[in-house]
């Protein structure tokens, strides 16, 4: 279980990566399929996804979230 | 003035004071998108149209987002509700948010924002609402029966944070903190006691941090940690990752992977995977498969509860974007699948809430840049 940990983090380190790309060289990562963004057309959220699938909204509000703790 | 109502009032004057200074600092109108969703299945349809603006100057960045929802249920009680009977229920809800972001140093950002809501932000809680009116607003007699209220679900929101470009253009780190409130529709139960009410509104505070990296000429990476409490609940955890990889000159390729925890018992996962074909210059197409289940809710009833059972969902979908010089537009269309584990005896009262579904997905998006 550590080792696991430990993996999940040295993978979560190399995400966060200390290379600077400049932005002449970014022409791929600037695609619009490519950036996360909150504009709708640059993004594929769907915003009613969060009805159907409530845990995904961990600090969208007591209802958006859903209720954990129902009577 | 109670603690909370302080906190109130200093997100008020902190996000008035920003609203302030945006106005003197005048950005101009950058984009403007329209769009409209749908997620329809036999007996609930849910809608929402939603506008939002973008407004950009150097040092300032404003959004300002407007939606209107309006949900349609077929509510059908189980057959041994004797109290229950069919009706068909549409509610509307409406919020708006503004969200912005100031530059106060080279590479440092002051990030902030709220919002307000009214209506019921979810077809369960409608589902459930009305299950309450049928059981529990007419107990003339019943101890406790003055306890039941008709709902008026409501919140608002506040955000501030900071923002850091550590290697400018290229990566950046955040951190947030916002506090939120919502007048919900309450829970009830009743026992030889009488009619119990659970809470009528609710604090949520949350926190997050998050990095987002160009990690290399074709990958881009975001990580974000987030914690959240709401009154009466323990701590809620999230982990999201995702990726963004150019394939080649036409590809693309989008992976997510997602974690939530909260003690005792909730946990949840989601995971996602997309992949974009350029068509030409202005066209791309791309299809999606998603996953998530969860555990099912947390639930303290004393005898019924309406907690949700173990969820399992997936969707595959496919989309087309378009992209012109001043404007764009993207549509979406996907079938989904939701399947609930069986209810238990202190849930067999929503055998049709948490029934299983197939829905459609649909989505249209317009927008012009400026």
């Amino acid at each position: 279980m550590f080792c696991l940990r430990l993996f999940i983090a040295f993978g979560l380190l190399l995400l966060v990566g200390c290379s600077s790309i400049p932005a002449y060289q970014q022409e791929y990562v600037s695609k619009a399929g490519m950036v996360n963004s909150d504009s709708m057309l640059e993004s594929s959220r769907v915003n009613l996804m969060s009805q159907i699938e409530p845990g995904n909204s961990v600090s969208g509000g007591a209802q958006a979230a859903g209720c954990t703790a129902c009577r | 003035m109670k603690m909370g109502q302080r906190r109130t009032v200093a997100w008020f004057v902190f996000m008035s004071f920003s609203g302030c200074v945006s106005l003197l600092a005048a950005p101009s109108l950058s984009q403007f998108e329209m769009g409209l969703e749908s997620i329809s299945s036999g007996d609930v349809r849910l809608m929402q149209a939603n506008a939002q603006s973008q407004f950009e100057s150097d040092s300032l960045d404003l959004g300002l987002s407007l939606s209107l929802g309006r949900t349609e249920i077929e509510y059908v009680p189980v057959d041994f509700d004797f109290l229950g009977r069919e009706i068909d229920v549409t509610e509307q809800n409406k919020a708006i948010q503004l969200n912005g972001r100031t530059r106060i140093r080279e590479k440092f950002w002051l990030v902030g924002g709220f919002g307000y809501y009214e209506g019921f932000t979810n077809y369960r809680s409608i589902w459930l609402d009305e299950y309450y009116r049928q059981q529990f607003s007419d107990l003339t007699g019943v101890p406790g029966s003055e306890l039941y209220v008709d709902a008026d679900p409501k919140g608002y929101n506040a955000t501030a944070g900071l923002r850091w470009e550590y290697s400018p253009s290229s990566a950046f780190a955040q951190l947030m903190i916002s506090q939120l409130q919502d007048d919900v529709s309450p829970g009830y139960e009743i026992d030889f006691e009488g009619l119990r009410r659970g809470e009528l509104t609710l604090a949520t505070s949350a926190i997050s941090l998050s990095t987002e990296n160009v990690i290399s000429k074709r990958i881009r990476s975001l990580l974000d940690l987030r914690a959240s409490q709401t009154s009466a609940r323990e701590w809620r955890y999230g982990l999201g990752v995702t990726l963004f990889a150019a394939l080649g000159e036409k590809w693309v390729t989008r992976w997510q992977a997602g974690i939530v925890s909260e003690d005792p018992q909730f946990d949840a996962h989601s995971s996602s995977v997309a992949i974009e074909y350029e068509i030409s210059d202005t066209l791309s197409a791309y299809a999606d498969f998603s996953y998530y289940d969860d555990t099912g809710e947390i639930e303290d009833a004393f005898l019924f509860t309406s907690a949700a059972p173990g969820l399992i969902s997936r969707k595959a979908g496919l989309g087309l974007r378009w992209e012109g010089n001043v404007w764009s537009g993207r549509f979406y269309l996907a079938p989904l699948s939701s399947s609930y584990e069986p209810t238990q005896l202190n849930t067999d009262f929503f055998q049709n809430l948490y029934s299983d579904r197939d829905w459609t997905v649909a989505q249209v998006v317009f927008g012009r840049s400026f």
